[in-house]
C-alpha cells in the first residue's frame, strides 16, 4: 500500500516533465553551450571572437538556468495547464537536484583554467556528470526517457575523449550532442503531448 | 488476551474513515506531494467525474484537511486545492496506522 502511495507521489512528480517543455529549453541551452565551446576552441587565439565567447559562456550558463525556469514556467501556463492541469510543486520539487547544474558548469569553467593538463579527458568527465544528473531525475520521476538520454550522454563523452584531438572540441561536441538529443527528444514528446491532450471545453 | 484483542480491533476503528475512502486516499495522496493543483488536475490524474471529485473535495474540505480557492487566470476560472497542515498529518497519521495493522 505504501509502495502504491509512492508510485502516485512519483507519478506526480513526473507530471513536470510529461509535455517535454523542459527537456526542449534544457536541450537548447546545452546545444547554445556546445556552439559556444566549438566557437572557443576554433577561434584564434587572442581574437575578439574568442574573448566573446569566453565572456558569453558564464552569462549563457547562469542567465539560461534563470530563464529556463521563467520559460518553462510561461510556457506552461499557456499550454500544459490549459490541458491537463496545474500543479505547483514545492520549492526544490519534484527535481531538487537543480542547483547541480550551474555548480557543476561553474566548476567545470574553473577546471579548465586551473587544470589545463585534465582538458584532454574533459569530455569525458562531462559526459559522466550529465549522466549522472539525467539519471537521478529518470530514477526519481521512473521515467524511463532520461536512462536513455543519459546513456546517450555518457557515450558522446566518451566518444568525443577518444576521437576529439581538440579538448575544447571534445566538450563542445559532449554538451552540444547531448542538447541536441534532449532538445528532440523533447520536441517529440511536446508534439505528442499536444497531439493527445487538446484543449478541454470549459463547463 | 481479550484486551489484546480489543487493542487490535481499536487499531482498526480508529482509522480515519475521510481518508481511507479509496478516491480521497488517492486525492490526498496527490496532493501531498505538491504545493497546490488545480481543479482539472485532479480531474484528468484520478478519472473521477466532476460531481465525483467535486463532492470528495467538499468532503475534504469539510474535514479541514485540504482548502479550495477559485480565481482567474485571463478568463478562464481555475479552482486550486491545497492539503493543509491537518491534512497532511491526517495523511501521515494514515500511513503509520495502516502500515500497523498490514505490517509493513
Amino acid at each position: 500500500m505504501s509502495e502504491q502511495m509512492d508510485k502516485v507521489v512519483k507519478e506526480t512528480y513526473r507530471y513536470f516533465y510529461v509535455d517535454g517543455l523542459v527537456e526542449t529549453a534544457v536541450g537548447l541551452l546545452f546545444a547554445f553551450i556546445g556552439l559556444v565551446l566549438a566557437g572557443w576552441a576554433e577561434f584564434e587565439q587572442g581574437s575578439w571572437l574568442l574573448k566573446t565567447a569566453v565572456i558569453i559562456l558564464p552569462i549563457l550558463i547562469i542567465g539560461g538556468t534563470f530563464g529556463i525556469k521563467w520559460l518553462v514556467g510561461s510556457l506552461k501556463e499557456r499550454i500544459t495547464y490549459p490541458r491537463t492541469g496545474y500543479v505547483a510543486y514545492r520549492p526544490g520539487e519534484p527535481n531538487n537536484k537543480r542547483w547541480l547544474l550551474p555548480l557543476f558548469a561553474a566548476l567545470l569553467v574553473l577546471l579548465m583554467f586551473l587544470f589545463p593538463a585534465w582538458l584532454n579527458k574533459m569530455a569525458f568527465v562531462q559526459g559522466a556528470l550529465l549522466a549522472f544528473i539525467l539519471g537521478i531525475i529518470g530514477y526519481r520521476v521512473a521515467l524511463a526517457r532520461f536512462y536513455l538520454s543519459a546513456g546517450i550522454a555518457f557515450a558522446i563523452g566518451l566518444l568525443a575523449t577518444l576521437f576529439v584531438a581538440n579538448e575544447v572540441m571534445g566538450s563542445a561536441i559532449t554538451f552540444g550532442g547531448t542538447g541536441v538529443l534532449m532538445l528532440l527528444m523533447g520536441l517529440i514528446v511536446f508534439t505528442t503531448y499536444l497531439r493527445q491532450h487538446p484543449i478541454p471545453e470549459i463547463s | 488476551m481479550e484486551n489484546a484483542m480489543s487493542e487490535a480491533y481499536q487499531g482498526l476503528l480508529e482509522i480515519d474513515r475521510i481518508i481511507h475512502e479509496p478516491a480521497r486516499l488517492l486525492l490526498v495522496t496527490i496532493l501531498s506531494a505538491v504545493q497546490e493543483a488545480d481543479f482539472l488536475y485532479l480531474l484528468t490524474t484520478t478519472g473521477l467525474t466532476k460531481g465525483n471529485l467535486s463532492s470528495h473535495l467538499t468532503r475534504l474540505e469539510q474535514a479541514e484537511y485540504l482548502v479550495q480557492e477559485k480565481s482567474f487566470v485571463g478568463k478562464t476560472p481555475r479552482t486550486v486545492c491545497r492539503l493543509t497542515p491537518a491534512g497532511q498529518a491526517a495523511l501521515a497519521s494514515y500511513r503509520q496506522q495502516m502500515g500497523a495493522v498490514i505490517g509493513e
